[in-house]
């Protein structure tokens, strides 16, 4: 037994067990170690002690690192582009610092968009922060380069690097969010493969990873997807079979929306009436309610009942269902009119069910609806995702004063910033209710507001005297987060 | 002197402080701004009616505001030092206000008075009788110690891992009432070995016979030669004058903060900076001591260099100093870095330590060309002849490190021992980077 581990056992034991053998001991210590245990009268928690302080301090003198020469010492590649410079890394630092995941995101899409590289100091925490935010990973990647993918093999929570794998290798052996990711991304450039990928591996397939699929079909949606989806009547979870309910309701010429139609030409068609003693005629949209009614629209999600405060009927709040799920094409040709005369028509005799046609405009994409319906009272909030965000200013900014609130809503929906109009349209309503308009909501969508309005928040103040001072709070902060993304935006504006 | 935002983060008091901080950044906030050699001022305009007067000394970085704020720095301190590290064009060149003219001047004469109370009579009967009434003091708790040691040994060090707090605390506070402060300390130390890792039962033995050493030196203090007798004594806890240390001849370089611990024992907080004299290539500990609120006599960042005199306390290892005088924090582009070619010459050097003192606490060293490597779960630091020496477990800074090398090797400043070592700055690109 070496001479340390015999008095680290010892200790172990105790000085009044016996000893645990007998120690290995270099010629060095043989004479110390005698010595001490021939002092008179020293009892014999001395005596280990002052052995074990010999040992300890002949131990570390006698320290030899270990050699291994076998050892690979894995080297990052060089980079091939350049770091970010010395301003860019001080934004970034504060970034950090404030913790602001919109900021974050901007100097990575900025440093991304320059192609440049995050200097080594700060790499470990961007590659954090992109553990926590998956929609940081991709730029994580380009803006860490070679170094960042060299020190991502060391950390299993930055594994989001990944080898590099071809689109069916993702496909047939990736992990369910890769292999989601990569569909969406083929959905929206090829929808017909991202189709035959999912049917290619469907047999295989669990219930929650079928689901996940079919819900990358709500993005892009084919007529060629009906004849799959329509072939899954056998599916056997509910969760699933919901799902293709859902699609099946959103593709025109489906069996659903066929059976849809057939229900609306009978309940909506036009009349032609004579007036003035036969002089004039006028053309009516009437509304009857089928006196038949094929069973399975209801089986296929349309509600009978439309509820105690309600203010259809339980026959109109089923027509109005229906028409949201029905292609205002199916209108043009019912009433052989153009969008312009169907949406008139509706407003003069059917005005319960505009609404409804605006949902069935938004659903089927049906852009060319959008502007006749601009001129309505209603807040059609699905139109916005139709409109240039221009156009979308312009119709939020119509709400400022009947829905201030839904329009802050939606603009803080928005994933472009605001143009400095509406941002001030916008601001000036949160400002003057700093109760609701919290300083969190600014920092999440501190990335919506343009920097122009530094030179603007000290005209935004509420009149309401008793609410002044949050603001006044807010607005420090909504300063120092504004000066922070310009700082972002200099930092990045030369390269 | 330019410094870095890492270096001015690096005094904050604590996180909050240093975003707020951030906050104060901004030209905006700042109502008059000014900078000449000695300070940097600003007047920041608050909630109350009248600004706040926010000073730093630049010569030796302590900082004043007329704001309530309990912390040291305060918020605008740190804002005032980090605008002028971002955008010191912004800060004019000029004579200092009244206001900080006075508090320059007041720190002045504190040092003049400080040197001043040296050169007072002392009454010597009184302070030999204060001595050896200590000394009984002293001699009577490294009894009780020496008994409660030797109880340990005897009935075995197995069932340490489950002796509660109140155990370590009743033997550190006996020590404290014994006038013994270091061995308190010691004592709490060996109470916070590491009973959850394996081998703890080493490092445990190691800090039980670091502690026995110094207790039976203490005994035998007549029998070692003058400069370990103050080892032992500084040691257990004897303080020494510092105003009469400084009356002595010290060491001038250009003094590299290689990196700093603080720690908190009740109100007090410890402070341990170490420095590396770049000329003399020597290394020095200089520790500071304050209590909750108030600031500390300098602030030493790391990663920035001191041009000082320091005065080594009397030892066998001169390795505690204090600063005698200094002539503020300097640039220096680029150092030679000398250190230790590899571990085998790291180990060789701390037999000689070892030797001189055996009870020496872990010291800072500069080791060149080292490349981080993984050997199975744990990280290790690999010199240019293939030795290799662990990563201590408590090091929180992986990551970065690797990311400064990225394999390569760096030259590094490590503290620890044998097998074991802490990395607290390396070299990148010539610059001195602190790990903490």
């Amino acid at each position: 037994m070496k001479v340390w581990e015999y008095i680290v056992n010892s200790a172990m034991l105790g000085s009044d067990k016996p000893a645990p053998g007998k120690p290995d001991l270099p010629e060095e210590l043989v004479a110390v170690f005698d010595q001490i245990n021939n002092i008179p009268d020293l009892d014999r928690e001395s005596k280990l002690l002052q052995q074990a302080a010999i040992a300890s301090n002949y131990r570390k003198s006698g320290f030899q690192p270990l050699q291994k020469d076998d050892i690979k010492v894995s080297i990052a590649d060089p980079e091939n582009l350049p770091y970010v410079g010395i301003p860019a890394t001080l934004a970034l630092n504060k970034v950090l610092h404030e913790g602001s995941f919109p900021l974050l995101e901007l100097w990575m899409q900025r440093c991304s968009a320059t192609d440049q590289l995050v200097r080594p100091d700060l790499l470990p925490d961007v590659l954090d922060k992109a553990e926590y935010h998956s929609s940081l990973r991709k730029l994580a990647v380009d803006c860490t380069g070679n170094r960042g993918k060299w020190l991502s093999q060391f950390n299993p929570d930055w594994d989001y690097f990944g080898p590099d794998q071809s689109e069916e290798e993702i496909w047939l052996n990736g992990k369910s969010e890769e292999r989601i990711s990569l569909l969406k991304t083929i959905r929206l450039t090829d929808p017909d493969r991202a189709r035959e990928m999912i049917i290619q591996t469907w047999s295989q397939e669990n219930v929650a990873q079928k689901l996940e699929f079919l819900k990358c079909l709500r993005q892009n949606k084919q007529i060629s997807d009906l004849s799959w989806l329509e072939s899954l009547s056998s599916e056997k979870g509910q969760k699933v079979k919901d799902e293709i309910q859902y699609l099946l309701r959103e593709i025109p010429g489906s069996s659903i929306i066929q059976q849809y139609e057939a229900f609306l030409s009978e309940a909506l068609t036009l009349k032609k009436e004579k007036s003035l003693l036969g002089m004039l005629s006028k053309t009516t949209l009437q509304y009857q309610f089928p006196e038949l009614v094929n069973e399975s629209i209801y089986k296929s999600g349309i509600e009978k009942l439309a509820g105690a405060n309600s203010k259809f009927t339980d026959e109109q709040y089923i027509t109005s269902q229906v028409i949201q799920y029905v292609p205002p094409a199916f209108w043009e040709k019912q009433l052989e009119a153009s969008p312009e005369q169907v949406v008139a028509y509706f407003v003069k005799y059917a005005g319960k069910f505009v609404a409804s046609l605006g949902i069935a405009v938004s659903r089927f994409n049906e852009k060319d609806w959008v502007p006749y319906f601009l001129d309505q009272n209603t807040l059609y909030a699905d139109f916005l995702e139709m409109m240039d965000a221009g156009d979308q200013e312009k119709y939020l900014g119509k709400f400022k004063e009947s829905l201030p609130n839904d329009v802050v809503h939606y603009a803080l929906s928005r994933k472009q910033e605001w143009s400095s109009v509406f941002a001030a349209v916008v601001l000036k309503i949160m400002a003057a209710d700093p109760g609701r308009y919290r300083l969190n909501t600014y920092k999440k969508n501190i990335g919506l507001i343009p920097v122009e309005m530094l030179t603007q928040l000290g005209r935004l103040g509420p009149e309401n005297q008793n609410v002044l001072l949050d603001w006044e709070n807010i607005r420090e902060e909504l300063l120092s987060l504004l000066l922070l993304k310009q700082q972002i935006l200099q930092a990045f504006i030369n390269k | 002197m330019q410094h870095s935002e890492e270096q001015i983060f690096a005094l904050a008091p604590d996180e909050s402080s240093k975003k707020a901080g951030m906050g104060l950044a901004s030209p905006s906030k700042w109502m008059t701004r000014g900078i000449n050699e000695q300070a940097l001022w600003g007047e920041c305009q608050g909630s109350g009616s009248k600004p706040y007067q926010t000073q730093v000394d630049l010569t030796s970085i302590a900082f004043k505001c007329s704001c309530p704020s309990r912390k040291f720095p305060c918020k605008h301190g740190l804002g005032l030092m980090l605008l002028h590290a971002r955008q010191s064009n912004l800060f004019t060149e000029s004579n200092m206000p009244a206001w900080v003219n006075d508090w320059i001047s007041k720190r002045s004469e504190k040092e003049v008075k400080k040197a001043e109370a040296i050169d007072k009579p002392v009454d010597e009967a009184a302070q030999a009788k204060r001595q050896e009434a200590r000394t009984q003091k002293v001699s009577a708790g490294i009894q009780e110690l020496l008994i409660w040691l030797k109880d340990i040994i005897r009935s075995g060090i197995l069932s340490m891992p489950e002796k509660g707090d109140h155990y370590w605390d009743n033997m550190a506070r006996r020590m404290i009432d014994a006038q013994a402060s270091g061995l308190a300390t010691m004592v709490r130390t060996l109470g916070e070995t590491r009973f959850w890792e394996e081998g703890w039962q080493s490092d445990f033995m190691d800090a039980l016979l670091r502690l026995y050493t110094v207790a039976e030196s203490y005994e035998n203090l007549s029998l070692v030669n003058e400069a370990l007798q103050q080892d032992i004594l500084r040691t257990i806890g004897f303080t020494s004058s510092l105003e009469e240390l400084k009356t002595q001849e010290g060491t001038n370089d250009t003094w590299l903060i290689l990196g700093k611990e603080t720690t908190a024992e009740g109100a007090l907080t410890i402070e341990q900076n170490w420095l590396y004299g770049v000329q003399h290539n020597i290394y020095a500990l200089i520790l500071q001591f304050y209590t909750k609120g108030q600031p500390a006599e300098i602030s030493l960042m790391p990663g920035t260099y001191l041009n000082a005199e320091l005065v080594y306390f009397p030892s066998a290892l001169p390795y505690r100093a204090v600063i005698k005088s200094h002539t503020g924090l300097t640039a220096v582009a680029s150092v030679e870095q000398k250190g230790f070619a590899d571990w085998q010459q790291l180990a060789f050097h701390e037999t000689k330590v070892t030797a001189t003192l055996p009870f020496h606490e872990d010291m800072p060293s500069l080791i060149q060309q080292l490349s981080p490597v993984k050997l199975q779960q744990d990280w290790w630091l690999k010199d240019q002849k293939g030795h290799l020496c662990k990563i201590s477990s408590e090091f929180k800074h992986i990551w970065k490190l690797l990311a400064w090398s990225g394999g390569a090797p760096l030259t590094m400043a490590v503290i620890g021992k044998e097998n074991n070592y802490l990395p607290i700055g390396v070299w990148h690109h010539n610059t001195y980077k602190a790990l903490s």
